[in-house]
């Protein structure tokens, strides 16, 4: 059976098609602020690529930020939380913690050794400081293409303190730094440490174990898993695809719930 | 905090202070010392208790005073309070409640070094809503969490227009938990009050505050020959040592010192580079004491603060201890630090004619809320009544992450821009 | 009827008196539209949007009320009480300390901040509050209770949604006591008559900040959680126990506002927790809703706490901080959905 996870984040949609619980495509694209059209495009799109009809779909679920703008298309939502909870489990069955960084939300989530359910999670304030729309900002003030940011800080030596943890004036900090001509890889490492504190402040609150996966868009740069890792002293998990996690864990509910119909 | 900005002008190698402020670095190390000794003798007891309340209070009962928030300041100025105010969020403690309160619970829990801001478990912790809210839970919370008594006491707020008989009524209230106090220690801590020690306490540290209210009048002099780097240390015998006879050395040799600068008509800063004098109001940003440094590189120069005036009051003699108990209840009520919006309006009209003061600065501490209250309206009336520049800056007292570096350089450049402007316009008219 | 409004943080003033005076007890919860610009101009945006609100609407309506008193619970009270005194154009500004403590050295000081409001609302508008009126308003005020729990115990077995709950109680803590007593009578016989609990929706103890505006509530609801006990004060603090007769009306009233279910901005903490566990055992409580306004100390302080003693007892919690906002916040949205579904999942 086919099922159908659509992760419809504030700055991308992701999109999975399963095959009995098996990935068979992917899709992202940026979500351009009109939840609908690009869930409803990335749908479209999924199917035609692999020769599918709607019909062919047992279940669809979508989750993220903008889970609710689909309904017509989707036969059920489900949180972030336990999507990529579930997502987690299909690349690390064993897994204990989860850590996600997306576009505008980051979460921690503390999973049941034993039985695999949430048992705690933690999520931002609302601030972008522990966020990827921190690096874009960043990297934006740095004047780099956000791709180039992770490597770039992996050139440091010695990296630089942002310690505002507000986005706007770790902005200025950085442009003072800039200014007194710091090389860019020492500030680029910097903002590094800065994402990894404030995320790290919220794994601390609810102490998750390994094995921890660490997941979301912002997880495809190596230079925030290695500075999460020096201040969590915690091995990371970053699985295959880390944006999808939400889209393949909304997915593989989708086929669990499924019960002689959409459900 | 590495960043000095290619427009900040140079900080002044030395910092300027009085050769009797740095005395303290003796003082306070003898502090610790004591109470380092204290933890390890069995028989002597200890306790937690905040800048609202009187430490005699303690002294009098042969308690060894131990303050969070003093020690909270030194983690700031060591530059270790981030840490430790991550790790309290860790716990659940969030980010907008007070970094003193946060910072306390990581040199606690970590067990950090006295020198850096550590504090060893007391038997017993005593606080007072008076100043804030912070002050109960703060101490409730430790209290809880360290397994040890707590005397909390409840103090009313003395408003615009409370009458005469309404804090004729507040003070008895006041004065009935003292005496509800004194069966707590008896009861509960096995003390019993010395009242002979209790009135040389009292006695020591009137001649402390009457050092200190002679060292602020000669503020007034220009050039000022007393610094905030020498205000902000020199409160620490305010705060833990009244009634204790090394405070009152300390603040002895600081007078002379004092007088002698004017005698001379000597300054911190000598007199054609004292430009502006200024008063700042609020718990200044221990991590950043830079930043006071910085503004006499503009011939700045903080020459008053309520907050370092608030901790040693003038108070009347007492020989017995209905009297005394009076004085401190007052002590325990009032204090420019608390004062209600119409007083602090008028306390402040009065400094800024009495110091000469050219322009005020408000900390609006995010982690003190009841101060930043009402400070929009001192703002105004400074500015409006007196004409008197006032630069308003949100900040933090002991979380460097709310200090933003570059607008804070701006705004002092501005600043010092309207000074200028300002007393220039003063002069000439 | 005049109405006498009052702002307290929790539930600390004693409206008894102002019922006693003939005057209608008027509960500041802010207006209908959140608005705060008027305030902001006197108050850091960094202090509760709760008293924000109160004094952007002192500030619009203070025309429409006799008077107004403040009574102390939390920083907000006697801070801001010099600026209502500047910015709010009223006849009448009264300030009372409602103690910290429950000794019997803060009930006697608190029998004396009575007398001394009731003196001064008596010189003011020349008026004479005599011990039977006081009577007669503790008789009101604890007929109006005794509704309000019996309405309360309702949530536990019928279909009542959490709004409508709120609406009741903001409703007789804004109206005249005399309208008060036939609407909870007519409410009686309409909750009566619900359907039963529904099925779908999971009983949840809440508590926190106090919540002035039922779109929160709202919130909660549409996400299936129903809030079927509270230690809220428009909620259980305001009726969960009654206003002893037992003594002189003045010390009777003294001693009920200091016996109250706990705020966290009283001294000692612990009965706070205690109320909170204590229901959690005797009702199906699904799980607990912790949430403070941003900027709200005294609870966040108590958090940690709360939520440790909670896992003991094996009740999952939820702690959130809320803006004061018209608009729904798609992120506690979120953490609402993903903790239902945690209540959800098989265990």
């Amino acid at each position: 059976m086919y099922t159908v996870g659509i992760d419809i984040g504030s700055l991308a949609t992701k999109i999975v098609l399963m095959k009995d619980g098996k990935i068979k495509a992917l899709l992202e694209n940026r979500s351009l602020h009109n939840f609908t059209a690009i869930g409803t495009q990335l749908f479209h799109q999924i199917l035609k690529d692999n020769n599918l009809t709607s019909d062919d779909i047992g279940n669809i679920y979508s989750t993220g930020y903008g889970r609710h703008s689909i309904s017509k298309l989707t036969s059920n939502i489900i949180t972030e939380i336990s999507a990529h909870a579930r997502g987690a489990q299909y690349f690390y069955p064993k897994v204990q913690g989860i850590i996600d960084i997306g576009g505008q939300d980051s979460k921690v989530i503390k999973l049941n050794p034993k039985s695999s359910t949430v048992i705690d999670f933690q999520m931002n304030d609302k601030c972008a400081a522990g966020t990827g729309r921190f690096l874009e900002v960043m990297a934006d003030a740095l004047d780099i293409p956000i791709e180039n940011l992770g490597n770039l800080a992996l050139q440091s030596k010695s990296p630089v303190q942002i310690s505002s943890t507000c986005t706007v004036f770790a902005e200025s900090e950085v442009i003072g730094h800039f200014a007194q001509g710091t090389a860019k890889q020492d500030i680029a490492a910097g903002i590094h440490n800065s994402i990894a504190k404030r995320v790290a402040s919220m794994v601390k609150r609810i102490q998750i174990v390994e094995p921890i996966v660490f997941c979301g868009g912002v997880a495809l740069n190596p230079a925030v898993k290695i500075a999460l890792e020096n201040e969590l002293k915690l091995k990371l998990l970053v699985p295959k695809y880390p944006q999808y996690i939400g889209a393949i864990g909304a997915a593989l509910i989708a086929k669990e719930r499924f019960k002689n119909g959409r459900v | 905090m590495n960043t000095t900005n290619t427009s900040t002008p140079s900080t002044r190698k030395i910092v300027r202070m009085l050769k009797s402020s740095k005395k303290i670095s003796k003082l306070i190390p003898w502090y610790m010392l004591k109470a380092k000794i204290n933890e390890y003798i069995p028989w002597k007891k200890s306790a937690w208790i905040t800048s609202s309340l009187p430490v005699e209070l303690l002294w009098g009962f042969d308690i060894f005073p131990l303050h969070p928030e003093n020690n909270a300041c030194v983690s700031g100025a060591r530059k270790v309070s981030l840490d430790l105010i991550e790790y309290a969020e860790s716990l659940g403690f969030c980010r907008d409640v007070c970094s003193y309160m946060k910072t306390n619970v990581g040199a606690y829990d970590k067990k950090i070094s006295i020198k850096m801001g550590g504090i060893a478990k007391p038997d017993f912790v005593v606080t007072a809503g008076t100043i804030c809210d912070t002050h109960v839970k703060w101490f409730q919370t430790q209290a809880r969490r360290m397994n040890v008594p707590i005397y909390v006491f409840d103090v009313p707020h003395i408003v615009n227009h409370t009458s005469e008989s309404t804090k004729k009524r507040y003070k008895d209230y006041v004065i009935s938990q003292i005496y509800d106090f004194f069966d707590f220690m008896e009861d509960t801590i096995g003390k019993k009050m010395n009242e002979k020690k209790m009135l040389k306490t009292w006695e020591n540290s009137r001649s402390l505050s009457d050092l200190w209210q002679k060292i602020y009048e000669y503020r007034k002099k220009i050039p000022t020959p007393v610094g905030y780097a020498d205000t902000l240390g020199d409160i620490f015998p305010l705060v833990l040592l009244p009634g204790i006879k090394k405070g009152i050395k300390y603040f002895e040799d600081l007078l002379k010192e004092v007088e002698d600068y004017v005698a001379l008509g000597k300054g911190i800063l000598p007199k054609e580079e004292e430009k502006y004098r200024l008063m700042f109001e609020g718990i200044p940003m221990w991590y950043r004491i830079k930043f006071f440094h910085q503004l006499m590189n503009y011939g700045a120069i903080v020459t008053y603060e309520p907050y370092t005036f608030s901790f040693g009051p003038s108070r009347p003699y007492v020989d017995n201890l209905e009297d005394g108990l009076k004085v401190m209840a007052d002590r325990m009520m009032y204090q420019p630090y608390i004062y209600n919006l119409s007083d602090r309006i008028a306390y402040f009209k009065d400094i800024i004619e009495n110091y000469q003061i050219d322009g005020v600065l408000l900390h609006e501490n995010m982690s003190c809320r009841p101060s930043c209250t009402g400070m929009y309206d001192l703002k105004q009336k400074i500015q409006q009544d007196l004409g008197i520049p006032v630069l308003l800056f949100t900040c933090d007292m002991n979380d460097p992450r709310a200090y933003a570096e570059e607008q804070m350089q701006t705004r002092i450049e501005s600043f010092i821009e309207v000074l200028e402007q300002s007393k220039s316009k003063r002069l000439n008219s | 009827m005049k109405t006498f409004a009052y702002f307290d943080s929790t539930h600390e003033f004693p409206e008894e008196i102002i019922i006693a005076a003939q005057m209608n007890p008027y509960k500041i919860l802010g207006k209908a539209d959140f608005s705060t610009e008027l305030a902001d101009q006197y108050i850091p945006q960094f202090i509760c949007a709760n008293a924000r609100s109160f004094l952007n609407q002192a500030i619009e309506e203070s025309s429409n009320w006799e008077g107004i008193a403040i009574a102390h619970g939390c920083d907000a009270t006697n801070r801001q009480f010099d600026i209502w005194d500047q910015h709010v154009k009223t006849q009448f500004l009264y300030y009372i300390h409602n103690p910290l403590k429950t000794d019997e050295i803060a009930q006697h000081f608190f029998i004396g901040e009575i007398k001394a409001m009731i003196l001064a609302l008596e010189s003011h508008f020349n008026i004479k509050i005599t011990l039977d009126q006081l009577e007669k308003a503790i008789q009101v005020s604890n007929q109006i209770k005794i509704l309000l729990q019996n309405l309360s115990k309702l949530r536990i077995t019928k279909d009542i949604s959490n709004s409508e709950y709120f609406d009741v109680l903001k409703f007789t803590m804004q109206n005249p006591k005399k309208k008060v007593l036939p609407y909870l009578k007519s409410i009686s016989i309409d909750w009566l008559a619900r359907n039963p609990f529904p099925i779908n929706k999971h009983p949840i103890f809440l508590t926190g900040s106090d919540i002035t505006h039922s779109l929160w509530f709202e919130l909660l609801e549409k996400v299936n959680l129903r809030v079927v006990r509270d230690d809220l004060s428009i909620g259980e603090r305001y009726f969960a126990t009654l206003i002893p007769t037992d003594k002189d009306p003045i010390s009777n009233i003294a001693k009920y506002y200091l016996n109250i279910p706990r705020s966290s901005t009283k001294h000692p903490t612990n009965p706070r927790i205690k109320y909170i566990l204590k229901a959690c055992k005797k009702e199906k409580i699904h799980g607990v809703i912790s949430q403070i306004i941003k900027f709200c100390e005294t609870f966040a302080y108590d958090t940690p706490f709360l939520k440790s003693q909670l896992e003991v007892i094996q009740v999952p919690v939820i702690h959130l901080e809320r803006e004061y906002t018209e608009n729904i916040d798609q992120q506690i949205s979120t953490r609402l959905e993903a903790f239902v579904e945690l209540l959800e999942q098989p265990q």
